[in-house]
């Protein structure tokens, strides 16, 4: 005859019914006799009728059409895979991208206008900076060589010959204010002030 | 295929989910699928791999079985059995019973989980449950045999009492 711990693990094997017969016969004369074991069988019969009774659900009614619409969503998506791919990876960067594209914008408002001024944060190109500092530079050289050093603010003018054959000497006034800015053209000046002339031809 | 989900997720919508999933994959994939197996054993493979995958990835959110049952008892999903039965009282023992398993598999790792869903809820074979675990006979009735303890030691108060009842 079996013993307890021979029968416990044949159990559920018995209770499935996948014992030979001589077997199953052995374990099922223990049954008979030992109620502890009978116990335990009545557990695991009802265990296994309990585990096969569990709730079950249906599909919902529309599970088919839901699929065939998966699917389709799907495969369409799909169609779309590379944009899909770009879009995903978009979405991922989105912060950076944001920030790069904000960065941008704001260097190119920079540049266009120039954030200059006191206490603004000063944003030039060095370019555009020599460039500034050039046209100072000539500013300065054309009123030191043709303002300021050749082109008094009083100029004695010889218009012409009086009775005595003395030239005739006038004062005309050249100040700053008539002279042209950058660029200067001695065509601007030239109507104002008259070189002295030694040919008498023209009188 | 949503029973199966069902009873690893414990969750109705989501089993519902995940069986749309298995089939859309099915069909994806349906071009590598070889007749080494029964294609019914590929489709469970897919659904308990999106199942514990799905668990994975939602391990804090996941409703346990007891609290399904209760939900859906809320929005009248469950199967009414009530007016099939001539007996009340015993449909309410069923009822209880039926609770008292889904929370004894539910406490179950997944390891003992899969397999005794696959064997003793769904009813298939040893050697097909294998096949859908990719594990070798010996080990899925091992751990089928370890799952069904848990749960008889479990159900034990309630078992005897009917036992008695009915002897």
């Amino acid at each position: 005859m079996l013993k307890c711990d021979s029968v416990n693990e044949l159990l559920w094997a018995y209770c499935e019914g996948s014992l030979d017969s001589e077997t199953a016969a052995r374990v099922k004369q223990h049954l008979s006799a030992c109620e502890a074991c009978a116990c335990e069988h009545r557990a695991a019969l009802a265990t296994l009728q309990g585990l096969g009774s569990v709730e079950q659900i249906e599909p919902a009614d529309d599970f088919l059409g839901k699929v065939w619409q998966k699917i389709d969503e799907r495969e369409a998506a799909r169609g779309f895979l590379g944009l899909g791919i770009v879009w995903a990876w978009l979405r991922a960067n989105r912060t950076a991208l944001a920030a790069g594209s904000l960065a941008f914008l704001i260097a190119l408002v920079g540049v266009r206008y120039g954030l200059k001024g006191d206490g603004a944060p000063q944003m030039e190109i060095a370019g555009e900076k020599d460039a500034g500092a050039a046209r100072m530079r000539a500013d300065e050289d054309y009123r030191d060589d043709y303002i300021l050093r050749d082109i008094p603010e009083t100029t004695p003018v010889v218009s012409g010959f009086d009775a005595g054959g003395q030239d005739t000497i006038e004062t005309r006034f050249i100040t700053r204010d008539v002279v042209p800015p950058v660029p200067y053209s001695n065509d601007y000046i030239q109507p104002v002030v008259q070189p002295v002339s030694d040919d008498d031809s023209a009188f | 295929m949503v029973n199966v989900a069902y009873q690893m997720t414990g969750d109705s919508e989501l089993a519902q989910d995940i069986a749309q999933e298995t089939f859309y994959r099915a069909y994806r994939s349906a071009a590598t699928y070889k007749q080494i197996a029964k294609f019914s054993t590929w489709l469970y493979t897919i659904a308990i791999n999106l199942c514990r995958n799905e668990l994975r990835r939602r391990k804090h959110k996941f409703y346990s079985l007891e609290e399904m049952a209760e939900r859906d008892e809320e929005s009248s999903v469950r199967i009414d059995i009530e007016d099939k039965s001539a007996r009340p009282d015993r449909d309410v023992e069923q009822n209880e019973l039926g609770r008292l398993i889904m929370k004894a598999i539910d406490t179950l790792p997944e390891k003992f989980k899969q397999p005794i869903v696959l064997r003793d809820v769904q009813g298939l074979s040893y050697e097909e449950t294998g096949r859908i675990l990719n594990l070798p006979e010996g080990t899925v009735k091992s751990r089928i045999n370890r799952a069904r303890q848990r749960v008889k030691e479990i159900l034990r108060p309630f078992v005897d009492e009917t036992s008695i009842e009915e002897n």
